[in-house]
């Protein structure tokens, strides 16, 4: 017995088109499925949005503005600890 | 194989492809309809939510048999309507089965954004989680603070 759909799965779906007025809009998502014996992962996020209004076509990126800053967090530690590790190794060579 | 064996290693099987089934349809989650929210309508704004989402899911069966202690003893030897015997009463003729199976699994959701349609055209408006970031920083900060402590121990 396995799994009936592929072990990995990445995807940008479109989503049910909402018309308000002249305005119609297709939000998008990003998707993952990752499937493997009998265990499986499913996530999802939005992606963006398509806005159509007098027939132009705009595309509306949706922002994950808490996973931006917890990447800069990372990003800046990363960064303060390199900046450290090399700063103690100098010390270390004009010492020896 | 008894009849009983039978019916406990079919209704075992059964709840393995429903095990499957529930993967399968754990797709479902990996759709824009999960991501964003049914439109509701404020006045000449239309407001839609938009978050993240994800799930996971884990589990395992196993089965196993039993038979008599003697090479003449085959499963087909067993009499169906036999009575159950003891086994100190007749250690030679054990017979057993057994199956289990587990499971666990999780899932999570995260706001993202707000967006709302109205005269004034499409905004998209980001939802700030104040609690993760903290979170991060105090991870990140005592990370660090950890590293500079092991430096300067391994420096002298």
């Amino acid at each position: 017995m396995h799994l009936k759909l592929p072990a990995f799965r990445w995807q940008i779906q479109p989503g049910e088109p909402v018309i308000d007025g002249p305005v119609r809009i297709t939000p998008m998502a990003a998707t993952l499925h990752v499937g493997w014996q009998s265990a499986a992962f499913a996530w999802a996020r939005p992606a963006g949005l398509l806005v159509e209004q007098n027939g132009q076509t705009e595309r509306i990126d949706i922002p994950d503005v808490t996973r931006r800053i917890q990447a800069g967090l990372l990003g800046v530690g990363a960064a303060v600890t390199l900046a450290m590790w090399a700063k103690q190794s100098r010390d270390r060579s004009k010492s020896a | 194989m008894s009849e009983e064996m039978n019916k406990f290693f079919f209704s075992k099987l059964e709840d393995e492809k429903q095990a499957y089934d529930l993967l399968d349809s754990m797709t479902t989650v990996a759709h824009p309809s999960a991501v964003y929210g049914e439109p509701i309508t404020v006045g000449e704004r239309t407001i839609i939510t938009a978050a993240e989402v994800s799930v996971g899911l884990g589990f395992g069966f196993a089965r196993g048999g039993g038979g008599g202690d003697t090479a003449s003893e085959s499963d087909a030897d067993y009499p169906e309507d036999a009575e159950p015997v003891s086994s100190s009463a007749s250690p030679a003729q054990g017979y057993g089965f057994g199956g289990g199976g587990g499971g666990g699994g999780y899932s999570a959701a995260r706001p993202v954004a707000v967006i709302s349609v109205g005269p004034e055209g499409v905004r998209v408006e980001p939802v700030v989680d104040p609690t993760k970031i903290v979170v991060t920083f105090l991870t990140v900060l005592g990370s660090v603070l950890m590293m500079r402590r092991r430096m300067t121990r391994g420096g002298k």
